[in-house]
């Protein structure tokens, strides 16, 4: 999986039938489940070996511009393989992490989803938006929406993410951190 | 009516006055003694290499463009139309030939003259107007090795007598060998709830804090080579007017391990040598080290990460984090791209190391809402190693031990230095040595 792959999303595959999307469905909720419930690890455990997980920064470009808002070799929010969400999972499970004691509630609220058949027979594009809100402390609070553009791929019985372009829609974000996985 | 600020900032014994980081008068004051009359960080050259870029930034509450014009000068200049008052330009960066003020249609050109209108004949038609006197306000600019600086003081010193010997310490970073350095494109931007000068000060001088706010973060990255390493053995605090840089010359690259990445730890390794040959063996330590650094007012970086950052103030109780990664010209862009990476994963809103931060100065702001608390003291007294002496030659006023609140009570000084201050004539410059 690479990122340019991930640009080329475009909605533009045959729809998929369905049974097909009432499974993959299920996939995508059990993912909400896991983020939204710090089960991290369980999160990490079922995503494919070349994830993928790229969150671009977004600009305001003037639509005259011919340079694209949005290229892979930008300074990016996330850009992250498997052994990089490892790497950040380690801080979480450290209990060292002051700022999440108190924990941070947390609900990621995925809709719009659409899938469509890919030129793979095992891949599928999946688009989704989101709503991520957070509450920390007594008053702290943030939400942020993005747009989704995924890659699931069929592994024996399952579906497992192997690609997602997150597209925040805020070009300053008006949060401390982004504390999550989206 | 301007509050005494000198009289909330005991910088000898380091007891500061809480209503400095919530007082809505204070800040006011801010933006009209220190803001307006400092040299600010707007832009590295790499963002605006040919006839036509242009990046849109801030200069405390000023919006400003910076570009560069036909004539290859850079000129920085108020986003702010004086006609009206409208926002001229609404792009974060781009390229273009002229600005269009989208209320009337106002046009200016890079250099931010005003060169047209519709219905121009309205104008000339109009006794005594001339389009000269109608260009954008332009600040005075000045670079030092890629770091683009503007004033809007006409009375300020060169960028050089403001910078003083702290650019000896610049060098270590800027100066490495003869290629430079650019910003990796894109810009990050985001908010945090806290006052301006928290982060400011955090990077002047507080490593101490790294001990214990980034223990989890340490975790991921260094829990096999041991963890964070601070100690005040061959470590030291320098401040010249105001800017600082706290860093350890002992484990030479403490911050670039801490990005988890071998090849570059291998990379800056390798450039050790040519370094030493150019710079001496001193600064060659600095650009990967335990250290943090900032200028004063509100542009900081981190040698090793080399994220560059400003924090811009919106209100007393809010700070508009824009950061960039700087990397040197000559390395591939294999070592480049691994920067990119290694910076965004510790420090920007998602990095283990940032997301720690934020929550840390958004409390401490916070506080100050009550009426008692904001009339407490604040605690900069650390003061370890007085007396002893420093056994290199450095410049500036050098502290010895990283762990130390030295350079926070001299960035404090010099604020109130300049919260004071009639003119530029009052604020003093230290003399330069090296
Ligand atoms: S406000 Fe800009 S043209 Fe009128
Ligand atoms: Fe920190």
């Amino acid at each position: 999986m690479n990122k340019e792959q991930l640009l080329a999303l475009n909605a533009i595959g045959k729809p998929v039938g369905i049974d097909v999307f009432f499974t993959i469905q299920q996939y995508v909720n059990q993912e909400a489940y896991w983020l939204n419930h710090e089960k991290l690890n369980e999160w990490c455990d079922s995503l494919e070996d070349d994830l993928v997980y790229w969150a671009p920064l977004r600009e305001n470009i003037l639509r005259r511009n011919r340079t694209p808002e949005i290229s892979p070799s930008k300074v990016p929010l996330f850009e992250e393989n498997k052994d990089s969400i490892i790497m950040r999972l380690r801080r979480n499970d450290s209990g060292m992490c002051w700022t999440e004691d108190p924990p941070t509630r947390q609900i990621t609220a995925v809709s719009n989803l659409e899938i469509f058949h890919t030129d793979k027979v095992d891949e599928f594009e999946v688009h989704t938006v989101f709503t991520l809100y957070r509450s920390r402390f007594e008053r702290d609070d943030s939400t942020l929406m993005g747009r989704r553009k995924d890659i699931w791929r069929k592994v024996g019985n399952d579906y497992r993410l192997a690609g997602r372009l997150i597209l925040l829609q805020q070009s300053t974000l008006l949060t401390k951190n982004l504390n999550v996985f989206m | 009516m301007s509050m005494n600020i000198g009289s909330l900032i005991d910088h000898e014994n380091g007891v500061i006055d809480r209503r400095i980081f919530s007082d809505a008068d204070i800040y006011q004051q801010e933006l009209k003694q220190i803001f307006s009359r400092c040299w600010n960080f707007v832009a590295h050259e790499s963002q605006i290499k040919s006839f036509g870029d242009f990046i849109t930034t801030y200069i405390g509450e000023d919006a400003v463009i910076v570009t560069r014009a036909k004539d290859n000068s850079i000129n920085v200049m108020l986003n702010s139309c004086p006609h009206r008052g409208n926002k001229v330009c609404f792009a974060g960066e781009g390229k273009i030939r002229s600005f269009v003020c989208n209320y009337h249609g106002w046009a200016f050109g890079l250099d931010g003259k005003l060169n047209g209108m519709p219905e121009n004949q309205l104008y000339d038609k109009t006794e005594g107007f001339n389009k000269s006197d109608w260009g954008l306000h332009k600040a005075r600019v000045e670079v030092y090795k890629g770091l683009v600086f503007a004033t809007f003081d006409e009375e300020a010193p060169s960028l050089g007598d403001y910078l003083g010997d702290f650019r000896w310490y610049m060098d270590a970073i800027l100066d490495v060998d003869d290629k430079g350095t650019e910003f990796i494109p894109g810009t990050t931007r985001s908010v945090v709830k806290c006052n301006w000068k928290y982060p400011a000060d955090n990077f002047v001088g507080d490593i101490y804090h790294a001990l214990w706010t980034h223990l989890g973060a340490a975790e991921s990255t260094l829990s096999a080579s041991g963890g964070i390493q601070v100690s005040n053995e061959n470590s030291y605090q320098s401040s010249v007017n105001g800017h600082g840089w706290e860093f350890s010359l002992a484990n030479n690259f403490g911050n670039a391990a801490t990005m988890g990445d071998k090849d570059i730890v291998k990379y800056l390794r390798s450039r050790e040598d040519e370094i030493t040959k150019r710079l001496g063996s001193v600064r060659a330590k600095m650009i990967g080290s335990v250290a943090s650094a900032a200028i004063f007012p509100n542009f900081a970086f981190l040698p090793g990460y080399l994220t560059f950052r400003t924090f811009l103030p919106k209100g007393p109780m809010e700070t508009e984090l824009h950061s960039w990664t700087l990397v040197p010209s000559e390395a591939s862009d294999e070592i480049k791209d691994k920067w990119r990476l290694g910076a965004m994963r510790t420090f920007s809103p998602g990095g283990i190391l940032e997301m720690d931060d934020g929550e840390n100065w958004e409390h401490a702001t916070l506080g100050n809402s009550g009426y008692v608390t904001r009339h407490q003291k604040l605690c900069y007294a650390m003061d370890p190693t007085k007396g002893e002496s420093i056994p290199i030659d450095l410049p500036g006023i050098v502290t010895k031990g990283q762990l130390n609140d030295a350079n926070q009570r001299l960035f404090f000084k010099r604020y109130a230095e300049f919260m004071d201050a009639k003119s530029w004539a009052d604020i003093p410059l230290a003399k330069k040595q090296f």
